[in-house]
């Protein structure tokens, strides 16, 4: 059995692909499979200072001339995969990354190479020799598993995967390799180009708490309130998909199948419903807790702190309290009498 | 300039009972009790296009939007929105097949539609679709096609003079615009504020009489896709997944006790605080 890990795009998120592919593999692909790493970016890679995985045995380089133009990086899969067959079991595996742009080369380059494809991989297993891929389907209520029946099988694994270590391939020499034909399909097709850095996920997906607000935080106005109790208590914001899409967030901050996936010691909710979709955000969460009004509401399933009332009375509370408590600098202990209401 | 936009319409699932999830023989939750939908995505594409239409008026090109899905189940009442919206053609594929997770034949069947047509058109799709979450299709139809695809695409605006597209693209803490020309396909991502816009009843009373086409799949063998969809993948389970936490109620007299005992008790141990 052969593995092809596939990296492609920039720094900084090569190395995140990296360290998610790493943990995917030592979960489900370990042992002795014959490993490779593919790399393809417009950047000249630093590989001295990239540290790949344990069991790799070949590193190929390749560059393209644009950033993100899929069909260059596609054309590149292509030409090292060339013609050679292999038998079902000796697989290969092409595994990507969970960001959206590798994502997309998984299942282009399964139809090219005509092989079969999934996205948002979480668990892969062999059940008399036939091989299972789990992912979330139904936005996140349902979980599903499929039988891939041929090969090559391109993976895209689901976000969420973390700790994959980076530990140096020892003695193995990157290879360059230059594709001649880089030509895309539609021949002047891109016409202009322009590619900058935003402010990525990366912030909230490393913080340790985690505020986040669903749409019964009711305002603009409440939003930027519980900002300023994350910048008190240390943590970074984000929110479910009616917030971002009003735009009291930025869409970076969307937490959920289609945005971060998250993994803090803590994580407060306040005023989401807790739907599928954006429990896939947060449930790696060490500790939850939510508040909301309704005492139904399906985040208290998945809470291990649940404050049943108005989320915006709550932070405004809590605020007060934690800016009382830092100004005097040491513990207060609660006096109902001494609180005007 | 042709458009057209790839939509599905699936079961509001954030309505389903948690018994409802029970799945069937053939690994179907029973969604029939729940109302239909637009996938989130396709919502945004729908609304793109419309918008590129605006834009384009008062030039001296025409746009034709057409509106096209692969469907058995849909009823009709969106399908004649998108008329009232002045879509030009809203066009339904009538297929049996069970096509929550085959990607491959929906694309298949929109490519066959797609190649139909005389001019090279601007394609819209969704970045991924209820019930599925494929996140295929796009990718797919592009394949089919031959052409180059763009995902996920945050804003599509047209650019002066010519009939190319100035296209945004969030990838992963990038950001990318670049100018592109039909044929190209467009997958849509999270775009805040695009929420299909309504019909008036004025819009509606101009379309009255005027029916959404049914078509069946043209020159392509339905049973053959079914064959090439065993072939390649088969879904074997599908459950829920129940992993409850044992929640503990904070109550206060009023809401100052409750922030002050959860954060004494609870908060305070967490996160470094
Ligand atoms: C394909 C697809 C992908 C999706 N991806 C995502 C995703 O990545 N992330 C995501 O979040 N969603 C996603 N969604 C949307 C998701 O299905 C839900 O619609 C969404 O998560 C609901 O957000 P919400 O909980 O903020 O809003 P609502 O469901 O409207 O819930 C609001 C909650 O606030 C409570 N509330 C109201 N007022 C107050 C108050 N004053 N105090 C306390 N509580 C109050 C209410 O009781 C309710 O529970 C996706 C949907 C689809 C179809
Ligand atoms: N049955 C369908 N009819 C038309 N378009 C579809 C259909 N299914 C999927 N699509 C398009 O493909 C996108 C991605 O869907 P999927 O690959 O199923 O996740 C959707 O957002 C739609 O734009």
């Amino acid at each position: 059995m052969k593995k092809i890990m596939v990296f492609g795009g920039r720094m900084p998120d090569i190395e995140g692909q990296i360290k998610e592919l790493n943990a995917f593999c030592r979960l489900y692909l370990a042992g002795e499979i014959e490993t490779e790493a593919w790399m393809i970016s417009d950047q000249d890679l630093n590989m001295a200072q990239m540290t790949v995985t344990p069991e790799v045995s070949r590193i190929k380089l390749v560059k393209v001339r644009n950033p993100y133009v899929a069909e260059e990086y596609l054309a590149v899969i292509q030409a090292l995969y060339g013609n050679t067959h292999y038998s079902p079991d000796t697989g290969p595996f092409l595994l990507f990354g969970s960001g959206s742009f590798v994502s997309a080369l998984a299942v282009r380059a399964a139809y090219r190479l005509n092989g079969v494809s999934c996205v948002g991989v979480r668990k892969l297993r062999w059940q008399n020799e036939r091989l299972l891929a789990e992912k979330m389907v139904y936005s996140g209520h349902l979980v599903a598993e499929f039988q891939l029946k041929k090969r090559p099988c391109c993976l895209a694994i689901s976000p969420g995967f973390r700790d994959g270590s980076m530990i140096q391939a020892s003695g193995v020499e990157p290879e360059n390799f230059t594709v001649a034909d880089l030509t895309v399909a539609a021949g002047d097709w891109p016409r202009t180009y322009r590619c900058d850095r935003t402010i990525d996920a990366a912030g909230l997906t490393a913080a340790a708490l985690v505020l986040a607000v669903g749409w019964g935080i009711g305002s603009r106005e409440n939003v930027r309130q519980t900002a300023e109790l994350a910048l008190q208590l240390g943590g970074e914001l984000g929110g479910s998909r009616p917030v971002v899409m009003n735009a009291w967030l930025g869409m970076e901050q969307l937490l959920g199948t289609s945005g971060a996936v998250v993994a803090p010691e803590a994580c407060l909710v306040f005023g989401a419903s807790g739907s599928a979709a954006f429990k896939v955000g947060i449930e790696k969460s060490k500790w939850i807790a939510a508040v909301n009004c309704d005492e139904n509401a399906p985040i208290f399933q998945y809470a291990d702190v649940a404050i049943c009332g108005d989320c915006r009375e709550f932070i405004s509370e809590l605020l007060q309290y934690v800016n009382r408590e830092q100004r005097s600098g040491d513990e207060i202990v609660y006096d109902r009498n001494s609180t005007a209401k | 300039m042709k458009v057209i936009v790839c939509f599905k319409e699936a079961p509001d699932l954030e309505r389903m009972a948690p018994a409802d999830w029970e799945t069937d023989a053939a690994l179907k939750p029973d969604t029939r009790f729940v109302p239909t939908v637009l996938n989130v995505y396709d919502e945004s594409a729908l609304e793109m296009a419309l918008r590129l239409r605006d834009a384009a008026r008062g030039r001296e090109k025409t746009t034709e939007l057409i509106a096209l899905t692969v469907d058995s189940v849909s009823p009709p009442r969106m399908l004649k929105n998108l008329l009232a919206l002045q879509y030009d053609r809203v066009v339904k594929i009538e297929s049996s097949l069970d096509l929550r997770f085959h990607a491959l034949a929906v694309a298949k069947l929109l490519a066959a539609f797609i190649k139909t047509q005389d001019d090279a058109p601007v394609i819209f799709c969704g970045v991924r679709s209820n019930e599925g979450d494929n996140g295929k299709t796009p990718l797919l139809l592009a394949e089919m096609l031959g052409i180059p695809c763009i995902t996920p695409v945050i804003d599509a605006t047209l650019a002066a003079p010519d009939e190319s597209l100035d296209v945004t693209v969030d990838i992963d803490g990038w950001r990318v615009g670049q100018r592109v020309r039909a044929p190209v396909v467009l997958a849509v991502g999270n775009v805040a504020g695009s929420s299909l816009r309504i019909p008036t009843l004025k819009d509606k009373m101009r379309v009255k009489g005027r029916e959404p086409e049914m078509i069946l799949p043209a020159g392509i063998d339905v049973e053959e896709i079914a064959a090439v969809m065993a072939r390649e993948e088969e879904l074997v389970s599908l459950k829920t997944e129940r992993q409850k936490r044992d929640t503990a109620f904070v109550r206060g007299q009023d809401m100052a006790e409750t922030a002050a005992i959860f954060y004494n008790q609870y908060l305070k141990k967490r996160a470094g605080i």
